[in-house]
């Protein structure tokens, strides 16, 4: 299969504290995987550097197979590219409405000068409207997100997401937080996701892993303890140590 | 060398004509040249003190010393010069020198003698030479200080002896000194003046490089047409070519983005030709408009259009038709000035005739030079760690504040103000400035260790989530604060002295001195400095500070109280200012507006040390201090230049090191 | 070309505002000098153009900080820039008049070089020199100075802002920065060897060239007209601006920048575009203040006057372009009535209260009881209760 996106032997110290350390990941077009390992072990420094938030010490991170680096890249133009990065709590614009939040993430060239002379066309507003519907939020678009409920907080979030047109998304501890059925609910929506986008998905939950059903990475102490399905890895002495052995 | 044998030839008969009568005594000298003494210039004065000198020592001196005091008179009949003492309403007179009564008098039968200054000081050195030979050393140190200041000619011969006469081993050293100057100042022998400079070359005190200089003085610019030119040239100097060096020589321009300006242009060269009567003067462009307007009539009648005279060109075209018609002088033009000045060599020389002498003494200069620049250097160096220390006074309250509570204190400045008020105040009841200091210290401490609280108490607490507020909310506090200070003290700079045993320097040489007060500074920032490491790394303060500064959310789950630490760490870096307000108000004006002076800098030093960190805040006030001190140093008359590059500097350095020196490295935080 | 969100009632809005303006101009126009009334002399007719400056330069100082989130100290220094750089042409072209007319008298016509002499004696004979400095090349062209009114505090807005939003500078450090810009450009005019008078600054600003024979009572009402049509129309352009899609991801920046970086957004671009647009409004809203002042010096730039212009719009309410206006304007106005001493004392038995004193501790004060009471101001205020009523 092609890569989307290939990491290379990438490490990274704060204050000699090596907090991923040579560590190499890749993954293909609408392909799903999965990111454990318990705290500390280098996950979200993993995805700063993808997101381009944190440059590593030595290594690359490569972009398609047209292997463009991104670590030559800022942050916006990786997000222009196509990394859509959804955050452990929800991060929405309290301040704006459902709609305003859907429109300034929408798929838009993003340079200030065409901003101010970009109008909100019909076919800008059938998407937006089509996404709307989909998270269910389409009554309440002129609501004030802050005045969201949780749950509603969450699902305007992917829609800004989908909004967005990512070909990469990382999702961090998605389930963090949530009911039974809001994870299986979740597990749903990647599931159906991943036709047509690649995810990664970070977690430290074993069980949510389980149901996702994907191919599972596990880190530890910033490098890869063992890859390979679920039943491989929690069959995985090393993981079973890490996991249960302390 | 014409010049030079002329005075000479000069000197040579003044001496004879001194020598020219010698036979009458010293009464009858002063009775003869009565008006000259009564009514003396500093002119007129230098015959008298030269001709008197062949009578009796004491005699001379004596007179000298009383007609320098102002105590002698005129008798107006007789135009007798008496000593006078006055006894109720009458005067007594007395003889100069044998104390003999002469008579009374009343007021206006007498007239006193009073030389002006300069005559007093022409007097002073004339007595020099007695009093250098005198028995009391207290006299001779004295006269010995007298002659220093001015140095004569005749003071050589009088040097001389007196070193080869005294007896106290170290005052004939510094007899030799000043012999010493004498020679390279007086001295014909070219021998000797070499000796004296070798015996020189180490000493790198004020008088001696002045004395040095003079020998490298040179005379006005002069020319001649020979391609040859003798004597001991100094530096010739090439018209729009060269410029002159700090020793005299000169040297070629060497890019026209030099700095250093031709000495002589064209024009200036052309100028004083015409001076020294070689060629007709320049004909400047106010000549030609002087002409123009002097002779507008003629012009009008020959149909010239006065309006049109509104430029050079068109103004030398009617000044030429005045030129041509002999009205005016020709013109002369650019190649005529040009060709005239090349047939002319310009050069300068020496004063001092042997060029061994001023080759060696270039070569002394130099390297008193080098030596006294090591001195510079120094101080420089001690100049950057006082102005450094005082940064680091006013910024390590505002650091720990801002490391702790990611708060910038605006009013930060009004806490030192209020530290230097606090020690004015305390000085105008305990009027002993080290009790009143070492009181000050503690009470600027609690006063504004109690203003900190109050404002975190207050204001700031309320203000924690947002930064920016908070800077905006102690904008308004310093606003008040200083037009408080300014209602209460008024708006003139208030004294705040310091305890005397701070005046005064640590004297090493000439160029090195280090007055107490900044050694003082440098001291109390060493302390403060070795204080906060105590208690930063020794104190459970200091513990659970750094914890907070850490991370707090950590710090509160291990029960500590943020609330508590916050204000406690508030007001303690408010105090630091505070106590810094006393040290700064010793050496500088105590105005309402001392912290702004200050915040700025404050500010610079905690963003370019980086937050949280005792020795990045000393990184950065050592940064910002020596910065500051060098850049003045390039550019000294110009402070407030300085200030500019240095703030320009910051924002460079932020390019570089946004977080600061020690900036704290981690993971980014989620959002 | 700007989106739907705009609802009608934006349109009422900013046609209210027009109104507003104009009818006001319109009736100190007719109680002034001009038409005999004499109800409003012709120094307060400049005071209200110059607080209509101040309101311009309050709606970009809202718009950089309010809405972007920048808390900038330097707006000021732009302020004064504009106004040095179209006072480097009045007062050029002014000296330059005045020694025409003296050459009339002279028998001889003056030639350029005369000209540039006795002009540059003029106006550097306060600090010592009589050459006229290079920055002053084109000081005699109009057009020119309007284009560096724009350009050097642009050009000076863009080289900062780009260095300091590149590096990430943001909140309490990017204050203190343009804080410390600020500081650099007054001590830098301070020196005598700016080219710009030193601490003399410029003067005679009020008298236009080639308006001579126009008396100030009529001059001061074309600036003041002046003012209130470009306070008209910088108001009708940073409004529609911020209730646009790029007003939007303004404010999306200053609520939470990292975000919409993660969106795809070069948040440094955003700041830099908002950073030099509001330096250029400021300076041109200078341009219109100073000639109404008549002079200008280092001092107006020091850091507390872009501190004070922070405390204007934090009254009148951040984040809302009426706030901004509102703060300006009341807060200018009743502190230039308090501080000139018009204002009566107070005498209690043991202290007399003289305004002149007492009156910046209060703003003081005041300033810090808004910040902690409203945030965002006065209006903010007003609007709450408004709305609770309702």
């Amino acid at each position: 299969m092609n890569n989307l996106l290939e990491v290379k032997n990438i490490s990274v110290s704060f204050d000699g504290f090596k907090a991923v350390n040579n560590l190499s990941f890749r993954i293909g077009y609408n392909e799903i995987k999965a990111v454990i390992g318990p705290n500390g072990a280098g996950k979200t420094t993993f995805m700063d550097i993808i997101t381009g938030q944190t440059k590593p010490d030595n290594g690359d991170v490569l972009w398609t197979d047209k292997q463009y680096s991104l670590l030559l890249l800022k942050e916006s133009e990786i997000a222009q590219l196509g990394v859509g990065r959804k955050f452990q709590k929800p991060t929405i614009f309290e301040n704006k409405t459902v709609l305003q939040n859907l429109i300034i993430s929408q798929k838009k060239i993003r340079n200030p000068f065409s901003v101010i002379f970009q109008s909100f066309n019909h076919l800008d507003q059938k998407k937006i409207n089509k996404i709307l519907k989909e998270i269910n939020l389409f009554e309440i678009k002129s609501k004030i997100s802050g005045e969201l409920s949780h749950g509603q907080k969450q699902w305007l979030e992917i829609g800004m997401l989908l909004t967005q047109e990512p070909k990469l998304l990382l999702v961090d501890e998605p389930a963090a937080g949530m009911t039974t059925d809001e994870r299986q609910q979740t597990v749903k929506i990647l599931k159906k996701l991943s036709l047509e986008k690649s995810i990664i998905v970070v977690e430290h939950d074993m069980e949510f892993i389980k149901d996702l059903d994907c191919n599972v990475t596990v880190l530890h102490d910033g490098s890869i303890l063992s890859e390979g399905t679920i039943n491989e890895v929690s069959n995985d002495e090393n993981v079973i140590e890490v996991y249960l052995g302390r | 060398m014409r010049h030079v044998l002329n005075f000479f030839i000069f000197i040579f008969f003044l001496l004879i004509s001194v020598s020219a009568y010698s036979n009458d005594t010293i009464q009858e000298f002063i009775e003869n040249n009565h008006k000259l003494i009564a009514k003396s210039s500093s002119k007129t004065v230098d015959p008298i003190l030269n001709d008197i000198k062949k009578y009796n020592q004491d005699d001379v001196k004596k007179f000298l010393i009383l007609w320098k005091s102002k105590e002698l008179s005129i008798i107006k009949d007789s135009s007798l010069i008496v000593y006078t003492e006055k006894n109720e309403d009458t005067i007594i007179a007395y003889d100069i020198f044998q104390n003999n009564e002469i008579g009374k008098f009343t007021k206006k039968q007498l007239k006193s003698i009073k030389p002006n200054s300069g005559v007093r000081s022409k007097i002073d050195s004339a007595l020099v030479e007695y009093q250098i030979l005198d028995e009391d050393i207290n006299v001779r140190r004295e006269s010995l200080q007298s002659l220093k200041r001015d140095i004569q000619k005749t003071h050589l011969k009088i040097l001389r002896k007196a070193y080869e006469n005294e007896v106290d081993i170290n005052f004939r050293e510094e007899i030799y000194k000043v012999l010493n100057f004498a020679i390279l100042k007086f001295s014909k022998s070219e021998q000797e003046k070499l000796d004296v400079l070798s015996y020189f070359s180490n000493d790198t005190s004020l008088e001696v490089r002045a004395s040095l200089n003079n020998l490298l003085n040179t005379s006005d610019i002069l020319l001649t047409n020979n391609k040859k030119i003798t004597g001991n040239i100094a530096r010739k100097i090439v018209p729009n070519k060269t410029y002159k060096k700090n020793d005299g020589t000169s040297n070629y321009i060497l890019s026209s983005y030099s700095s250093n300006k031709p000495e002589l242009t064209y024009n200036d060269a052309y100028d004083l030709l015409s001076i020294n009567k070689k060629v007709l003067p320049r004909i400047t462009k106010k000549i030609i408009k002087d002409s123009l307007v002097l002779n507008i009539e003629i012009l009008k009648n020959a149909g010239f259009n006065i309006n049109s005279l509104n430029n050079d060109l068109n103004r030398l075209d009617a000044y030429n038709y005045l030129a041509s018609i002999n009205v005016v002088p020709p013109f002369i033009t650019k190649e005529e000035i040009k060709s005239s000045v090349d047939k002319f060599t310009f050069y300068t020389e020496y004063n001092e005739i042997s060029s061994q002498v001023t080759n060696k003494t270039k070569e002394t200069l130099k390297n008193i030079n080098f030596r006294v620049n090591i001195y510079r250097y120094i101080d420089l160096f001690v100049d950057g760690i006082s102005l450094s220390s005082i940064y680091f006074l006013g910024a390590i309250g505002l650091a720990i504040t801002f490391g702790v509570m990611r708060v910038i204190n605006m009013a930060h400045g009004e806490f030192i103000m209020m530290g230097a008020y606090t020690g004015y105040v305390v000085q105008q009841y305990i009027p002993n400035h080290t009790i009143s200091i070492l009181i000050a210290l503690p009470l600027a401490f609690i006063i504004t260790f109690g203003a900190g609280i109050l404002l975190e108490r207050l204001v700031i607490r309320h203000l924690y989530k947002n930064p920016l507020d908070t800077l905006l909310a102690t904008f308004g506090i310093s606003i008040a604060l200083q037009q408080l200070a300014k209602n209460i003290f008024g708006t003139q700079a208030r004294p705040l002295t310091a305890p005397s045993w701070l005046d005064g320097a640590l004297s090493i040489n000439d160029d090195l001195s280090i007055s107490y007060i900044r050694i003082a500074i440098i001291l109390m920032g060493l302390l403060f400095l070795l204080l906060l490491l105590f208690i930063m790394n020794r104190t459970r303060l200091g513990l659970e500070i750094r914890a907070v500064t850490q991370n707090p959310i950590m710090a509160s789950n291990m029960g500590i109280n943020p609330d508590r630490i916050n204000m406690l760490t508030f007001g303690f870096g408010s105090a630091i200012a505070g106590i810094a307000g006393v040290a700064i108000g010793l050496f500088s004006k105590v105005t309402s507006e001392l912290g702004t002076e200050y915040i700025v800098q404050s500010f610079m030093t905690v963003v370019v040390g980086g937050v949280g960190n005792i020795f990045g805040t000393l990184a950065g006030a050592a940064l910002i201090g020596f910065l500051q001190k060098i850049i003045e140093w390039f550019n000294p008359s110009n402070t407030l230049a300085a200030q500019t590059y240095m703030i320009i500097f910051i924002i460079l350095f932020i390019q570089f090191r946004p977080r600061g020196i020690f900036a704290l490295k981690g993971r980014v935080k989620d959002v | 070309m700007f989106n739907s969100l705009l609802k009608d009632t934006n349109h009422r809005q900013v046609l209210f505002f027009c109104i507003t303006i104009i009818l006001f101009s319109f009736i100190i126009t007719l109680l002034s000098d001009l038409f005999s009334v004499n109800f409003i002399s012709t120094s307060f007719i400049k005071t209200l153009g110059k607080t209509l400056c101040l309101c311009v330069i309050a709606l970009a100082m809202d718009v950089v900080w309010g809405y972007c989130g920048i808390l900038s100290l330097g707006h000021f220094a732009f302020f004064g820039l504009g106004g040095y750089m179209i006072g480097m042409w009045l007062m050029y072209k002014r000296t330059e008049i005045i020694v025409l007319t003296a050459s009339i008298s002279e028998s001889l016509p003056l030639t350029p070089q005369e000209i540039s002499d006795a002009i540059g004696n003029q106006i550097f004979g306060v600090v010592g020199g009589s050459e006229i400095p290079l920055i002053w090349a084109n000081a005699d062209n109009l057009y020119f100075q309007l284009a560096m009114v724009v350009f050097i505090p642009g050009f000076l807005a863009f080289v900062f802002g780009w260095l300091a939003f590149r590096s990430r500078v943001t909140g309490v450090y990017l204050s203190i920065l343009t804080q410390a810009m600020t500081l650099a450009l007054s001590l830098y005019l301070f020196q005598n060897d700016s080219g710009l008078r030193g601490n003399n600054g410029l003067s005679g600003l009020q008298n236009i060239p080639g308006y001579d024979d126009t008396s100030q009572s009529v001059i001061s009402i074309y600036f003041f007209w002046a003012s209130a049509l470009f306070l008209i129309l910088v108001f009708i352009f940073f409004f529609y601006l911020v209730n646009s899609k790029f007003g939007s991801i303004i404010t999306a920046i200053r609520d939470d920048e990292t975000r919409i970086r993660f969106l795809g957004y070069h948040v440094e671009s955003y700041k830099l575009f908002v950073f030099v647009l509001t330096a250029v409004i400021s300076a041109l809203a200078g341009a219109l203040y100073y000639p109404q002042a008549g002079i200008i010096n280092p001092a107006e730039i020091a850091p507390i006057a872009s501190i004070y212009l922070a405390v204007w719009v934090a009254i009148g309410g951040r984040g809302n372009l009426y706030g901004a206006i509102i703060g300006a304007a009341s807060v200018s106005l009743i502190s230039s009535w308090f501080t000139s001493g018009q204002a009566p004392s107070i005498s209690l038995i043991f202290y007399k209260i003289e305004w002149v004193n007492w009156w910046t501790v209060i703003l003081g004060l005041g300033f810090v009881v808004v910040t902690l009471i409203s945030r965002d101001g006065i209006f903010g205020f007003l609007k709450r209760i408004f709305i609770r009523k309702v």
